[in-house]
């Protein structure tokens, strides 16, 4: 033991421990990427420096041992700095983007890639849990959206943007049906909280408030709620049985609407705000501006906003046959759309051109189709008429500016003006926002910008004490997703408010290839084969103007699975567990503070199962060296020097030309997603991965293995993180083989089988779970059937007095002389390549032919030549399947002597030890009428009719044996 | 050794009466056609019926002197600008750019008749006098040569001429009077630091390796040398190999190391050849093998040819690439003492260092220790290049000072003609890439290890640059940056990157597009790569930047802030026109334009082409009549 300090704080540690693994063991996180337990410091990340007293500079805590008297400090302002630093240099040659851009720019950062990725799997209903998250309405927005997801979809690199709005509305109007997706409500609060307004925004904050577990009033000025949904969306875009569907679902946990109550008569915020935990107000921007216009003839006069909403409470005003729409916006298509629809000719006038519309190119098109006709650089200035009817319109001729601070070209007056027969005009220009009701609240300083819209905090919405204000109230008009994003941050805000919390939570870092999808290469995108958008089908529409029939239809679900594999899945697959992004996060890294070139590479899509995408490598060096130093094939070094010096297979070569042995322990410690695993699920998403822990079954090894899902799909295997029994090691048919098995068939399968020949062989495999072989010895005895099975091999470790040479894990750590005999498992080797790491003797017999056998001490290719020496805990392993009898029998005489000697018994079968007791015959051969196979296929059947059963590895469950002779459940 | 005054000698073991003729044959000279000297005089020679011994062995069978010439070829002499020298004995005549044609008349003149022949003689370029002895030359005058001084006179090739003056007998007296302790104390009272750059004291080293417990140690010999404009562990190897060997030996003995290597950059092939030819020479003398010196010790060397990555140069890098690895630091420690080479303790000396070490031995500690300054003891190799008159292998006590250094020795600062520039002075670059620039301020400065340390600076491998009022500043420092940031072995975060960003500020504000918060950038991030590199080369790359920013700061800011270059040398920031007035139209200049893009009749004044014109300033060098104006 000695002394040292450690931020200012005398602390006691072993010699010999690294200031990284003391500061561990006191609680001190310590940010690393290079650092490989088990292996020497290798200094190249620098992200782990702390300062030492009286040394220059930084020293990496990883590569610096603890002397008596050091005095560290591993937290200061500098420290912070440096690393920082580092993290940013990093980031400079990151290229990569950590969220997807379609989600980084739909304001609401719906988790698109994981939905669209889901559809393409045929998994919808978990789209839609997984939509929902972030977005409450889908089939409302999945129609009406102008999607600015699709405007930055990096497919349009390659060809169109994949029709993200279309696939979640698809996904989405499963919920017309019987199902519908409503979360776990969490336990009450007892908090309440009142919301003014049930448009998208204050709908959305009371749909994740009543999930939290609080109490939520809305109320609604309104008969029916939706807000500009529902008085604004015309029917032909958005039915409101949709509509009233959508938000009964959303009201299911408890969200109460309280209809007819009007802000400034019947509710007052003051009054709200004392008899509530919290108040939100979405009141949304519903008056129609003002357009000054000479002769204004009243009758004649409509506003867009009154226009509409008057058509969706079924009170249509009577218009006239030849109307004029003023606006270039999606309200002016609206209304010109409705106005056509109510039996008249409609032009729309606007004062720019086509191209500066603000309206969607596709609602543009869709008015043309039904005969709207538009006007451009026109802008009406006088209404012509008599005793108040208009019967023409003067409109003035405009011409296009310089650009504006929108970057539009401003349109100009001409002078030059002319007439046009029209008998009402709908003007549909801009919207505002109506208080009234303010002057009635007294003592408080609700802040208000010129445009009468609530100074609230974008990340909160906190505008007063306990008062949060979002939506079109907000931003002024705006679009339906927009309100949805200002209701959703509101909620997350105003919950963590009422439990006493920050309510600002920090934007994660997000690591981006561009600021804007065209400021990419398409070059980069060239590999992509061209796949065409596909388009949802629209009634026709001379049938469509006739009614006010939903006019765009939805994907069919095997259309919905074409479009959405169109998806590139731009974000990163680890974007959850990057180490670079977390530090980031923790360190405040800013990606853009060192701008400079961005060394680029085309991704290495060769190998079957391992995934190397450079542009994300960080050098970090640590799948070079458990590659070398561990795993022994080396297939990995730098290439290069200086910045250009890049991380690959020898000589700039492709993956699969390599000696990689599919291990993928590279995979596991590389600390971004530069080595990802590959599987045969076109989609594979971790935005909708569960996690379970379970036991390998490939093998009588049985190593710790988690495995990802998403739903009922089979998406990847890993080992567990922090176990000591096969560490961070499994082998390639734990990690990849799930891959090629078919998983259809499971346990249960065998006792369905019905009307077998009595001279039926049923093979038994020592791969099944104890309970499965009761399970089938059962049903041969009912049925009359003989157990047999083929591999199994005899072995002197079944005898009982051979029992205590048993090895465990704990064996394998102790040994100071580690002999491997013949093939075995690749988790056994790692093992014992990193326990001759920790100063054991690593000795091989017989060993296979590959660069594992530069990793040993000696390699005998004799078990006769070597002899248990000066080994104090020898501890001999071999396979019982692959080893020849006479080669075992000399095993276990040379250890007969050695009281301490320990030997593992490798079997390529989980169940050797349980299958033992059971005593089935073996045949050499399997010859016979009938033959039910049950697991791991014997290679030599000979029989009439074989019925295969083969085992689910990753299905199975029960008690087995393993090769240490411990009992696993898994 | 070296008598005061004295430069080079004859060897001792040659007769009186016979005259020597000794050609220097380091790569300078041969590159300047040294070889073809030498046949020349073979053949004026043989014309005139001379016996021409050209070894030792060949010399001790002349029977009659007189009827003999002694044509000898010898290490490199350091005057390399000058090249080829030829020295005639006894008389010491010493003769610069000696062409084949040349060798006639000194045959005819100088060797029969003992004539002088002026055109062939130093003259001094201030005085204008003419030299006759090396001792009357400023360029030697100014030296202290006596780790060089063999290399100028000895026959590189034969360890005859090694013995004959009086090689391996300090090897010879360690073997047989002393003991290891004993040894690595006396380097240790000599002072003797590390000549590879960073001084650190090789005493210490030594018995640090001597203190492990090891079955197996090994010495190695840094001969990477790496640095832009830095020959002088090649000379040394090239010159005086058996010395190199020597020194190993006695490394060797101090620690009990049974074997060796030498890392010669393959790019050094005359030095990788006769380091070979040395090694083969020694085993056949049983100075190296089995039973090294006869005293029943082993000692065997391997040499092994860098492939040319500067980090090699690095201690921990260099022993990765003889391992077979890719050549890449590890961390610091275990030091190379305690885990180097293979796992195994070992010395890593530079050329420089070993070849000292023999003569310590032989002077003796206190003797050794008279020269140089107290902390830095004895005589430091400089390769003295530049804006300078006199280029090339200089030694000098490492008290001497800048002032001496490039006015006495080097002659003085000249233009880019070679012309003599009086205030052309503007700043030494020291150290090479991970040294520093100093200015007229550091004219007196001592250059011992630990005064250049103390301004930011490093003796590094022992590059000189001299730079005149010409040269930009900010293109030295992106110059050094490009060399190493091409150089970083990729490991570590801040110098694989934080170097390249440091490069492209400079090479922005070389542009002209350069903003004023550049510097601060430049200045934060340099002080972060200097505490968060791994290695040296990392540790060291932002020193030139840090220093021309220090002393030239008002250089940058006239980049970012007039967007323009006071040296005239960005060709972003620079125009060039031709006064119509000066102009003689001599055509000179549009020969020399790369683009063709001045055009003009002869005897008629010429035009550039601004839209043509790549700024590259070769008219404005090569114009005689001061024409071509710079803006």
């Amino acid at each position: 033991m000695i002394k040292i300090k450690l931020n200012n704080k005398e602390v006691a540690c072993r010699k010999n421990q690294t200031i990284l693994e003391v500061a561990r063991d006191h609680g001190i996180s310590i940010p690393t990427l290079c650092h490989e337990p088990g292996l020497d410091a290798y200094g190249s990340c620098w992200v782990c420096s702390v300062k030492v007293e009286g040394v220059k500079g930084f020293v990496t805590s990883c590569g610096t041992r603890v002397q008596p008297g050091m005095s560290v400090i591993t937290d200061s302002p500098e420290v912070h700095k440096a690393r920082k630093t580092a993290l940013e240099l990093l980031l400079s040659n990151h290229y990569a983007d950590c969220d997807a851009p379609c989600m980084i720019a739909c304001p609401d950062h719906v988790d698109i890639q994981t939905y669209v990725s889901l559809i393409a799997n045929g998994k919808e209903k978990e789209a839609v849990e997984v939509i929902k998250r972030n977005l409450p309405l889908p089939m409302s927005v999945g129609r009406i959206c102008p999607a600015f997801c699709e405007k930055e979809c990096r497919r349009i690199l390659v060809d169109e943007p994949v029709a993200i709005r279309q696939l979640k509305r698809c996904a989405a109007d499963l919920e017309l049906g019987d199902w519908c997706y409503v979360p776990q409500r969490q336990p009450e609060t007892g908090k309440r909280v009142a919301l003014i307004g049930a448009g998208p925004a204050g709908l959305s904050c009371g749909y994740y408030l009543s999930n939290a577990g609080h109490e939520v009033d809305v109320f609604e000025t309104a008969q029916k709620a939706g807000g500009w949904l529902r008085y604004g969306i015309p029917e032909y875009r958005l039915p409101k049985k949709v509509l009233d569907r959508e938000i009964e679902i959303m009201c299911r946990n408890g969200m109460k609407i309280h209809y007819g109550k009007t802000l400034g008569k019947d509710l007052f915020l003051h009054k709200l705000k004392r008899d509530y935990d919290a108040v939100f107000v979405g009141i949304g921007a519903q008056l129609g501006a003002a357009m000054t216009i000479k002769g204004e003839l009243p009758g004649a006069l409509f506003s867009g906003v009154d226009y509409l909403r008057a058509v969706a409470t079924g009170a249509a005003p009577a218009i006239g046959k030849n109307v004029a729409v003023v606006g270039g916006g999606d309200t002016a298509i609206d209304c010109a759309r409705t106005a056509l629809r109510q039996g008249a000719d409609v032009t729309v006038l606007y004062r720019r051109t086509r191209k500066e519309m603000p309206a969607e190119t596709y609602e543009v098109e869709a008015a043309e189709a039904e005969g709207v006709r538009f006007v451009f650089l026109a802008a009406p200035v006088e209404m012509l008429g008599k005793h108040g009817r208009m019967d023409n319109l003067r409109i003035e001729k405009m011409r296009l500016g310089e650009a504006d601070s929108s970057g539009r070209r401003r349109p100009e007056a001409t002078g030059e003006t002319y007439v046009q027969a029209f008998d009402t005009l709908i003007t549909a220009v801009s919207q505002e926002v109506d208080v009234t009701w303010l002057k009635l609240e007294k003592g408080e300083d609700y802040r208000l910008t010129s445009k009468n819209t609530a100074i609230s905090d974008e990340a909160t919405m906190h505008w007063h004490d306990n008062v949060f204000a979002g939506g079109d109230f907000r931003r002024g008009p705006a679009t339906a997703i927009e309100a949805v994003a200002d209701g959703k941050r509101a909620a997350i805000a105003i919950d963590r408010f009422l439990r006493g919390k920050i309510m600002e939570s920090r934007p994660h870092f997000n690591s981006r290839k561009a600021d804007k999808t065209r400021d990419i290469d398409t070059e980069e995108f060239s590999h992509i084969p061209k796949k065409v958008r596909l388009k949802a089908n629209e009634l026709d529409p001379g049938y469509r103007i006739k009614g006010s029939e939903e006019v765009e239809q939805s994907f069919g679900p095997k259309e919905a699975r074409e479009e959405a594999e169109r998806c590139l899945e731009c974000g990163c697959m680890v974007n959850t567990s990057c180490l670079l992004r977390k530090y980031a996060d923790e360190y405040g890294a800013d990606q853009d503070h060192f701008s400079g070139i961005v060394d680029k590479h085309p991704i290495d899509d060769t190998h079957p199962f391992i995934l190397r995408d450079p542009n994300k490598c960080i050098h970090c060096g640590r799948c070079i060296r458990v590659c070398a130093e561990i795993q022994g094939p080396a297939v990995l070094g730098y290439i290069y020097r200086g910045f250009s010096t890049l991380v690959g297979p020898e000589l700039g070569g492709r993956l699969d030309e390599t000696a990689c042995s599919s291990c993928g322990k590279c995979i596991d410690v590389c600390p971004t997603g530069a080595l990802l695993a590959k599987t045969k699920h076109y989609k594979n998403n971790p935005g909708f991965w569960e996690v379970k822990s379970t036991r390998c079954t490939e093998c009588g090894a049985a190593c710790f293995v988690d495995i990802y899902r998403a739903g009922t799909t089979l998406l990847q295997v890993k080992p567990v993180e922090d176990n000591n029994y096969n560490q961070l090691n499994i082998c390639y048919k734990g990690r990849f083989s799930w891959q090629s098995e078919d998983l259809k068939f499971t346990a249960e399968s065998l006792l369905k089988l019905k009307d077998i020949p009595a001279d039926t062989l049923l093979h038994l495999s020592p791969k099944m779970t104890n309970a499965m072989l009761n399970d089938a010895l059962g049903f041969a005895a009912k049925n009359g059937l003989s157990c047999v099975t083929t591999e199994f091999v005899a072995d002197p470790s079944d005898i009982p007095e051979n029992a205590f040479r048993i090895a465990s894990m704990n064996d394998l750590d102790a040994a100071d002389e580690i002999v491997l005999i013949g093939e075995l498992n690749a988790m056994l080797l790692a093992r014992a390549r990193i326990a001759r790491l920790g100063g054991a003797r690593l000795i091989l017999i017989a060993p296979p032919a590959g660069p594992y056998r530069r990793l040993a001490d000696a390699v005998f290719e004799n078990i006769a030549d070597y002899e248990i020496g000066a080994a104090n805990k020898p501890l001999l392993l071999y396979n019982r399947e692959r080893c020849k009898a006479e080669l075992k029998q000399r095993i276990w005489e040379k250890i007969k002597d050695c009281p301490n000697a320990r030997v593992w018994v490798n079997s390529d079968y989980l169940n050797s030890r349980g299958f033992a007791k059971y005593n089935i015959p073996v045949l050499e051969e399997l010859s016979a009428k009938h033959v039910i196979l049950y697991g791991p296929t014997p290679e030599r059947v000979n029989a009439g009719k074989i019925y295969r059963l083969p085992l689910n590895a990753f299905a199975v469950k029960g008690l087995a044996y393993s090769d240490t002779g411990e009992k696993i459940r898994f | 050794m070296s008598e005061q005054g004295i430069i080079f000698r004859q060897n001792s073991r040659v007769p009186d009466g016979l005259q020597t003729i000794t050609v220097c044959t380091g790569t300078g000279c041969l590159a300047s056609g040294a070889a073809e000297v030498i046949n020349a005089f073979r053949k004026a020679l043989a014309e005139h019926g001379f016996e021409v011994p050209e070894s030792l062995a060949e010399v001790q069978k002349v029977k009659t002197p007189e009827q003999a010439k002694f044509l000898k070829k010898s290490g490199c002499q350091g005057l390399c600008a000058m090249g080829p020298l030829v020295t005639v004995w006894p008389s010491g005549t010493f003769y610069v750019h000696v062409k084949p044609a040349d060798a006639r008349r000194i045959v005819e003149k100088t060797i029969l008749k003992g004539e002088l022949i002026p055109d062939l003689l130093y003259k001094d370029p201030i005085s204008k006098e003419s030299c006759i002895r090396t001792e009357e030359i400023r360029f030697y005058a100014g030296q202290k040569r006596q780790v060089l001084e063999a290399s100028g006179n000895l026959d590189p090739n034969s360890i005859e001429d090694y013995i004959a003056s009086g090689g391996y007998r300090a090897l010879r007296r360690v073997y047989t009077e002393m003991e290891p302790a004993s040894l690595c104390r006396l380097i240790r009272d000599a002072g003797l630091r590390g000549r590879g750059g960073a001084g650190f004291p090789t005493g210490k080293k030594w018995e640090l390796a001597r203190l492990q417990e090891s079955d197996k140690k090994y010495v190695i010999c840094n001969a990477d040398e790496g640095d832009p404009g830095a020959f002088m562990d090649r000379s040394i190897i090239e010159g005086n190999p058996h010395a190199v060997i020597e020194g190993m030996m006695i490394a060797a003995y101090a620690i009990s190391a049974d074997e060796g290597y030498v890392y010669v950059r393959a790019e050094y092939p005359l030095a990788v050849r006769r380091m070979r030819q040395a090694i083969a020479d020694a085993m056949g003398a049983e100075i190296l093998g089995k039973n090294a010196f006869g005293k029943g010790k082993s000692f065997g060397i391997t040499l092994v040819e860098g492939a040319g990555a500067f980090v090699c140069g690095e201690e921990t890098a260099l022993m990765a690439s003889i391992e077979g690895k890719r050549g890449m630091p590890r961390l610091k420690p275990p030091y190379p003492a305690v885990r180097g080479l293979f796992g195994k303790p070992t010395v890593i000396n530079n050329v420089e260092t070993l070849v000292t070490v023999p003569l310590i031995i032989r002077l003796g500690p206190d003797a050794y220790r008279k020269g140089g300054s107290p902390d830095s003891p004895g005589t430091k190799i400089f390769a003295l290049t530049g804006h300078v008159i006199n280029t090339g292998l200089i030694e000098v006590p490492m008290n001497t000072t800048l002032r001496q250094v490039i006015f006495d020795i080097g002659g003085g600062v000249c233009d880019e003609q070679g012309r003599l520039w009086e205030d052309g002075f503007k700043a030494v670059q020291i150290g090479g890439p991970s040294g520093a620039c100093l200015t007229k301020e550091h004219f007196d400065l001592s250059l011992d290890f630990d005064s250049l340390q103390g301004i930011g600076a490093m003796v590094g491998s022992g590059g000189m640059v001299v730079m005149n009022k010409d040269t930009c500043m900010v293109s030295i420092a992106a110059y050094f940056m490009q060399f190493t940031q091409n150089e970083s072995c990729g490991k570590c975060t801040f110098c694989r990157i934080g170097t390249k960003r440091m490069l492209e500020i400079l090479e922005r504000i070389r542009k002209g597009e350069g903003i004023p918060e550049d510097l601060q950038k430049l200045e934060a991030l340099a002080e972060q790569i200097i505490a968060s590199s791994l290695c040296g080369l990392g540790k060291t790359a932002p020193n030139p930047v840090l220093s021309t920013l220090r002393y030239f700061r008002d250089e940058y800011r006239a980049h970012i802030e007039e967007k323009r270059c006071p040296a005239g040398a960005c060709q972003a920031l620079v125009n060039f026109s031709i006064d119509s007035k000066a102009c003689t139209g001599c055509t000179l200049c549009a020969r020399n334009c790369p683009v063709n893009a001045i055009s003009g009749s002869p005897k008629q004044a010429h035009l550039i082409d601004p839209d043509v014109c790549i700024s590259c300033g070769a008219c404005y060098r090569v114009c005689k009549f001061n024409a071509v104006i710079r803006s």
